[in-house]
């Protein structure tokens, strides 16, 4: 972690407090990775907002200089679309774990991506929850035994990068919590994306879920190499590998985004819009 | 006459309520009268029945009546349903059913769908209708004929001749016909609108810009009613995937300095009041409109009640402070959508503006003559503590965008910089920073005002003002005078208004089982309330029912009736 101490650039410094995440978890380096992107593309920490909801990594926006915003449980994503809608002239970033993201937040999810928002949101999918003490989540393996499902787990669990490529986001990826300069670059892309961009990073959680430990990691994901980012039936393939987890960008597809197909805020925010009125236009139909 | 009520009823899908609306009342707007609508509908789209009453008269007019002075039925149901009440007339479709009427009842047999259908639809059977009451009444059809060609100009010329043609043979029918009941056209120059419609014109206004919201009735037409204007006023409207997103979308939009608002009614509500902690804990304005209808659960979705008063006071994890205002007209939910915008940014917190069924969908003529202006409180350019104690409790904001106030605002109890910090001492700051903001507000507050000087005093809140007014009148011709305290602003609760009441007696009327304004009045001022006038049988009082129940309760102290239509039920007999 020395690397970040050293960090003084403008979104780096620490001056909140310092992050209280167990020695090793996944969020150190999502953490990096973030303020590496943003640094990197120097975005304007005044005109980001990062806006999370409620678990361990959802405490990463008071580690950042940058307006923050942290919600309720699951519901990240509608707060940061409000915030979009309001001033889309902000850089907004949302993170979520993969409870947050998909189990409670997970209509939100499914709305958020087919609005094409011009956002990013990066998960942080350690495939149980953490904060509570280890129970299963969304993207936990059938048959997993954690103590809200000490028999194992009898669902499937469900495939977000498919669920948001078929909903209709228009930048899928998926990161690991261990190549940083991976997904530092993946998540520099998605920021620079126009239209709803998702960043599945696949977390280490080294309290809560220790089987899918560093050398699981290794032997369980590949990079995803070539393929026609543009093709929806080739990303939905990849995203449906069984064998390995394909690290990379899956799909990418420009169309317009929601806050641009909105001509009342074409030009000016509606936060620079004036706020008194005129009505009078309006009572003839009442007359 | 100095009141008329009309009233229009048939199957849903016939155009009871739109052409009703726009024929009869409209007709007698422009013909400067003062008009009170009253819609009556089941949740469907087609079938059961519908009824429209409108109220008209040359003076101040301030609820509808039960008493109908003209019956107009479309079907056999319409004169089963609402007999009871006539004093006055009958127009029914003679082509269509026979009714025998009683001998004190003038009846007007009008082949309604023959006659339509002679010009061209059966559509066209409310316009006959419509023009045979003016025609009773005396009111001119000028101005119906002006409105017919404004509505149906769209649908071609054969669709307004057909109407027009269709307004003169009802009028020609009843001709030299005897009626009692006559208007003098009227000179006053009014808008009609309901208290939906209010909301969203003041809403525009106050400078709102962003509404996120899931359809709910009675509270629909906030949303429909600002998407209409989205594009002509700059403003952003998301029909959202539940209420749960709405809340925290107009959180997220207030949070970068929008003004932002949310509207449902009480199973939507149920879904925000996680948000509405939320909004306290971070201390984001949010304006949400609640229009109230008979639960719990699903309830009666088209029906009216005033059951969510201790919900909209209470609904909350642990307890924070907000405010909940319940404007009485339509001329009131104008002016107190902007104050609620208004608070909601000064003071940093949710603000509730409560309606119901009753006030959503009537339609009052008004002029919108009174506006709060947009005050936004504490803005400021630089800060270095967001949630710094400051002594009115309130403490400077910023806005994303500005360097020299980055902030993050947490859901979790925080310091003054807005850092997560449980300990005990600060947790006692800013949770009794938060409650300063109320007891700063209530400060602010105008104290309701006492409209009579009797030893009766009758208060209620919300919709019910305008029939306590309307019984008002009743009783004054009576001699039985009393004192109407109406309380427009329920959170902070104005106490200091109920040192004036000692040794009054204390009347609460409201549209709900358990009296929850009682409970708050006791809880508040310790002030136990004597008598209690109630409904709850998903139904608006009426004025004539009212007064009845008002002269018993001064006449005799009984301590509690229920009302539901004609019936009276004192408890405790």
């Amino acid at each position: 972690m020395n690397e970040m101490k050293n960090d003084q650039r403008s979104l780096s410094n620490l001056d909140r407090s310092k992050p209280d995440w167990c020695p090793g978890c996944g969020n150190y380096t999502i953490l990096l990775a973030l303020k590496r992107a943003v640094d990197e593309l120097g975005l304007d920490s005044a005109n980001t907002v990062v806006v999370t909801g409620i678990g361990c990594g959802s405490k990463i926006n008071h580690f950042i200089r940058t307006y923050g915003f942290e919600g309720l449980h699951g519901r990240a994503l509608p707060v940061a679309t409000g915030v979009k809608l309001a001033n889309h002239k902000l850089n907004v970033i949302v993170i979520s774990g993969d409870g947050d993201a998909y189990g409670i937040g997970g209509n939100h999810f499914l709305h958020t991506c087919r609005r094409n928002i011009n956002l990013t949101y990066i998960t942080q999918d350690n495939s149980i929850y953490a904060l509570t003490k280890g129970q299963t989540s969304p993207t936990s393996p059938q048959g997993k035994k954690t103590n809200s499902t000490p028999f194992g787990v009898l669902e499937e669990p469900i495939n977000p990068l498919a669920l948001a490529i078929t909903a209709g986001a228009s930048f899928v990826a998926r990161a690991s919590s261990f190549k940083l300069d991976q997904m530092t670059g993946l998540i520099k892309q998605a920021i620079q994306h126009k239209g709803f961009s998702l960043v599945n990073v696949m977390q280490y959680c080294p309290s809560m879920n220790r089987e899918n430990n560093p050398n699981w990691f290794n032997e369980n994901t590949c990079e995803i190499g070539d393929h026609n980012k543009e093709n929806k039936q080739e990303a939905l393939v990849l995203t449906e590998r069984k064998d390995k987890y394909p690290l990379g960008l899956f799909y990418q597809v420009q169309k317009p985004t929601y806050d641009e197909q909105e001509p009342q805020i074409k030009d000016v925010p509606l936060v620079d819009q004036k706020l008194e009125t005129d009505v009078s236009d309006l009572l003839e139909e009442f007359n | 006459m100095d009141k008329f009520t009309f009233m229009i009823g048939g199957p849903a899908g016939a155009g009871i309520l739109n052409t009703g609306l726009q024929l009869f009342a409209k007709t007698c707007l422009r013909n400067g009268l003062s008009v009170f609508t009253c819609a009556e509908y089941p949740s469907l789209i087609r079938g059961g029945h519908n009824h429209l009453a409108v109220s008209v008269s040359n003076d101040e007019i301030f609820s509808s009546s039960r008493e109908i002075n003209l019956l107009v039925a479309l079907d056999k149901l319409t004169v089963d349903e609402h007999m009871e009440d006539v004093k006055g007339g009958v127009i029914y479709d003679s082509s269509s059913f026979t009714v025998d009427l009683p001998e004190d009842i003038l009846s007007f047999p009008i082949p309604l769908k023959e006659i339509s259908e002679k010009n061209g639809s059966v559509l066209y059977r409310n316009t006959v209708a419509i023009g045979a009451a003016f025609g009773l009444m005396g009111i001119p059809l000028k101005e119906m004929e002006k409105i017919i060609k404004d509505k149906f100009s769209k649908k071609g010329d054969e669709v307004v001749d057909g109407n027009i043609k269709s307004a003169r043979d009802g009028w020609d029918f009843v001709l030299n016909k005897p009626f009692p009941f006559k208007l003098a056209v009227g000179d006053k120059d009014q808008i009609l609108l309901n208290g939906n419609d209010a909301v969203v014109l003041g809403a525009i206004k106050a400078g709102c810009k962003f509404i996120s919201a899931y359809p709910m009735t009675p509270a629909t037409s906030v949303l429909t009613g600002m998407a209409r204007y989205s594009r002509a006023k700059g403003i952003v409207v998301k029909h959202t995937e539940d209420e749960i997103a709405s809340i925290n979308m107009a959180i997220g939009a207030g949070f970068a300095g929008a003004r932002a608002m949310t509207c449902t009614s009480g199973g939507g509500f149920a879904l925000m009041a996680e948000g509405l902690g939320l909004a306290a804990q971070t201390e984001t304005p949010v304006v949400i409109v609640e229009s109230q209808r008979p639960g719990p659960g699903t309830g009666m979705a088209t029906r009216t009640g005033q059951g969510d008063l201790n919900f909209m006071l209470n609904a909350s994890t642990d307890e924070f402070p907000r405010v909940v205002i319940a404007p009485g007209d339509v001329k009131e939910c104008y002016y107190y959508i902007q104050q609620a915008f208004n608070i909601a940014e000064k003071y940093q917190m949710p603000v509730v503006l409560l309606l119901d069924k009753f006030l959503s969908t009537s339609c009052q003529s008004v002029v919108l003559d009174k506006d709060a202006g947009i005050q936004r409180g504490k803005i400021a350019d630089k800060l270095e503590k967001r949630y710094e104690i400051t002594q009115d409790g309130v403490s400077p904001r910023t806005l994303p965008g500005n360097p020299n106030g980055i902030f993050i605002a947490s859901s979790y109890e925080h310091n003054e910089h807005g850092v997560e910090d449980e300990s005990r001492e600060n947790r006692i700051k800013m949770h009794d920073k938060r409650y300063k903001k109320l007891e700063t507000l209530a400060e602010e507050l105008p104290e309701p005002k006492l409209f009579g000087d009797s030893d009766f005093i009758v208060i209620s809140w919300g919709s019910t003002k305008g029939i306590v007014r309307e019984a008002d009148k009743i009783l004054k011709d009576d001699n039985s005078d009393f004192t109407h305290l109406f309380l427009p602003i329920l959170s902070p609760f104005p106490k200091k208004v109920f040192e004036k009441l000692k040794g009054k007696k204390l009347i609460v009327v409201e549209n709900n089982k358990t009296s929850q304004l009682s409970d708050l009045i006791a809880k508040e001022t310790g002030r136990v309330v004597d008598h209690k006038i109630l409904k709850y049988d998903g139904r608006q009082f009426n004025p004539e029912d009212l007064s009845r129940a008002l002269r018993e309760v001064m006449a005799t102290g009984v301590k509690e009736v229920i009302l539901s239509k004609r019936i009276m039920r004192r408890v405790g007999e």
